[in-house]
């Protein structure tokens, strides 16, 4: 049950949203853009958020687009986690397919993965493999920007009133070779202790991981290491798990337990590709 | 009235009068935009099938079918299903799904019994020719405390061509 009470909206374009979330602030309101909806109402029915308003995004053309146009695969925010098995990279399918279960996956959307507060968001590890536009709306119209400027610290960080609508990657820049691996302490469906994606690109490893951090991010230690071919695979991959920051101590692991498995979860991403 | 429809626009700003489709017939129904689809049909429609188990999308128990796939009801908002076909384990009669889990003894307290009619039914629906690992994929979102996970898996495998074969589908 949630107590507090607001108003829904499900707009039909990008501008309509964005005139709804500018009109429900200017009125002192708190709008929230919606996806899925699962972070939105659990922290809801925990207090955690009392937005005035969702403006549900789902509604927006754009934001459930998924096509190859103009040599780019085109991703709608608003595309589920399911949905994204069809987009026919593998790597994303892989590594947003082992996010939370299969009946909420038909739920969480990309863009609410990518903005959400669970800061595993394991869907972002494929685009920060490759170069990702990022199509933002909001109330001054549209615009363009590449992921990694409003994806700095491992969260999608726009400006108030902006919404993600759809990710842009260049068709010839996928990898050719790719795979994503997740490891958990104990259940299949449980957070990260870490999840691998591993790609070839141009003949050089490219590596990306979650669950380490209490961010998403690319792991260039690790790439500097397994590209150097310095010493044995071995060496290699704990020189670069050496060279990376302190991961996170937590319930689900302890940092030398995380290290340890992410030596491993690398050794097997490498020797299953 | 607090609804708003426009084209496909939908605002819904206060407690109104909706209408959804559940189990194949219109019903109309008050709510408020806060109220979960889940809330809706057991308090609001009487279909009690679907149960309230964690309210947080980790157990299943109030799984349904939204458009012929399984939802967590605690987890959509009742307004989003405006439009949408909502399937409950009350429609669920006529199906062979109830007759093979009380066939293989697939419930014990049946608490998550109907969730797990959901899944079943929507798995043999979409994917009749499912295979083992796709069977264990759909039932990990589903949790039985009274752990009767075998039987449950095998009355899905039942269920499907393959038998829930490795080799199936």
């Amino acid at each position: 049950m949630i107590a507090q009470s607001f108003s829904y909206h499900r707009p039909a374009s990008w501008d309509e949203a964005a005139i709804l979330y500018a009109e429900e602030a200017k009125t002192g309101g708190t709008p929230m853009y919606y996806g899925g909806g699962t972070e939105i109402l659990t922290r809801a029915r925990l207090g955690e958020v009392a937005p005035s308003a969702v403006i549900d995004l789902k509604g927006i053309p754009e934001t459930r687009e998924l096509s190859r146009r103009r040599g780019n695969l085109v991703l709608g925010a608003a595309l589920t986690l399911a949905e994204l098995s069809d987009s026919g990279w593998s790597l994303l399918a892989q590594a947003s397919g082992r996010v939370a279960d299969h009946t909420t996956r038909r739920q969480i959307t990309l863009g609410g993965n990518l903005a959400g507060t669970v800061f595993y968001r394991e869907s972002a590890l494929p685009f920060l493999l490759v170069p990702t536009t990022a199509i933002v709306a909001g109330r001054n119209g549209t615009r363009r920007v590449d992921l990694a400027k409003v994806f700095e610290e491992g969260i999608l960080t726009l400006n108030d009133g902006e919404f993600l609508m759809a990710l842009e990657v260049p068709l010839d820049r996928l990898p050719e070779r790719s795979i994503a691996i997740k490891r958990t302490r104990l259940d299949w469906v449980d957070y990260p202790l870490v999840t691998v994606a591993l790609a070839e690109k141009d003949g050089e490893w490219i590596v990306a991981l979650s669950g380490y951090l209490d961010r998403p991010f690319r792991a260039h230690a690790v790439e500097r290491s397994l590209n150097d071919g310095m010493g044995t695979l071995a060496d290699r991959i704990r020189r670069g798990v050496e060279g990376l920051p302190e991961p996170l101590s937590d319930v689900h692991g302890s940092a030398a337990y995380r290290r340890f498995v992410l030596g491993w979860a690398l050794e097997d991403a490498l020797n299953v590709i | 009235m607090a609804i708003r429809v426009e084209e496909k626009s939908l605002s819904f700003t206060g407690p109104g009068e909706l209408s959804l489709r559940v189990n194949g017939g219109e019903r109309s129904v008050v709510m408020s935009p806060t109220d979960t689809l889940l809330h809706v049909l057991r308090s609001r429609l009487g279909l009690t099938g679907a149960k309230p188990g964690c309210e947080n999308g980790d157990c299943g128990a109030c799984t349904v079918l939204v458009d012929g796939g399984p939802i967590k009801s605690c987890m959509m908002l009742g307004v989003e299903a405006a439009g949408r076909e909502v399937t409950t384990v009350e429609g669920l009669r006529g199906s062979e799904v109830p007759r093979a889990f009380l066939k293989h003894w697939a419930l014990q307290c049946g608490y998550c019994t109907s969730g797990f009619l959901m899944v079943a039914e929507s798995l043999r629906r979409t994917h009749p020719d499912a295979t083992e690992i796709q069977i264990t994929e759909w039932l990990r979102s589903n949790l039985c405390r009274c752990t009767g996970y075998e039987e449950i898996r095998s009355a899905l495998s039942s269920l499907v061509k393959s038998g829930g074969g490795k080799d199936g589908g």
